[in-house]
């Protein structure tokens, strides 16, 4: 059995929500930083050339940070969870983004794309109330190494 | 080939490297805290060569996601990207064999549906 089950499994819910909170308040500022880095680069440019501006950006540099944080964070939220409880709760963050850009760009957003988000924000309520984690078992658990070997 | 069958086919490729990389990441995250409970040890992350092919396919699925959008309208290729969501959850279930579940699959639908609908708008 892993160290893991011995902790209480709200615990580790938590940690796995504490987790996806950070992620997807990481993608945001990822996308944010992004789009205001790239829309500073002149449109005229080639692509060898929008490298040469993008890189010395401050914007870019706290993309790019985030991102290397964003890495290790989710590597801490797959070891708690399921792949598949995870990953589409990600989604939160179309809803984060264009909050954002509402208040930070004053976009417009459509009925339609409201439509989209309350969908979206509906599917990641439907998968919260799933466990966060398969129970394998014993038998399972004991199979683990050699699928990974096999993968390699 | 028109650009747009083209354009589809990049996004295609690309969510299918962005499934396993996630699928290899998990694996990674399974292989470096198997001894360590809840906690990933950061050092022991890069001797797993599945982290390293799991970063990979996120590099490979970068340079394939920006030629696709240079040759696509965001309204095509969001909702096609969107199909990562159900492809992680199918690798998922036969892969790591995850108990995705009714419920999950409906979350998992609804959340396609809704990047469709942002797609079009």
């Amino acid at each position: 059995m892993s160290v893991s089950s011995k902790v209480s499994p709200c615990y580790e819910r938590r940690m796995v929500w504490l987790g996806l909170m950070l992620a997807i308040a990481m993608d945001t500022f990822v996308q944010l930083c992004w789009k205001v880095a790239v829309e500073r680069i002149p449109d005229t440019i080639g692509l060898w050339e929008s490298a040469y501006h993008i890189l010395p950006d401050p914007f870019f540099q706290i993309a790019l940070l985030l991102f290397i944080l964003q890495f290790f964070n989710w590597m801490m939220v797959l070891t708690r969870a399921d792949l598949s409880y995870v990953q589409p709760i990600t989604a939160l963050s179309y809803l984060t983004v264009t909050g954002a850009s509402i208040m930070l760009f004053h976009e417009q957003v459509s009925l339609l794309r409201v439509a989209g988000l309350a969908m979206i924000l509906l599917g990641v309520w439907f998968i919260s109330q799933t466990d966060h984690r398969t129970d394998y078992g014993f038998q399972a658990e004991d199979d683990e190494p050699v699928r990974t070997e096999a993968l390699l | 080939m028109s650009v747009r069958l083209l354009g589809i086919t990049c996004v295609l490729i690309a969510v299918f490297f962005e499934a396993f990389g996630q699928l290899a990441l998990k694996r990674g995250a399974e292989s470096a805290s198997s001894q360590g409970g809840g906690l990933v040890q950061v050092g022991r992350l890069w001797r797993h060569r599945i982290v390293i092919m799991g970063i990979g396919c996120f590099a490979v699925e970068a340079i394939l996601w920006t030629m696709a959008l240079r040759l696509l309208d965001v309204s095509v290729a969001f909702p096609a990207g969107s199909l990562c969501f159900v492809f992680v959850a199918l690798l998922a279930q036969f892969y790591l064999h995850e108990q995705v579940g009714r419920q999950r699959w409906i979350g998992v639908g609804l959340i396609l549906g809704g990047v469709m609908l942002i797609g079009m708008s």
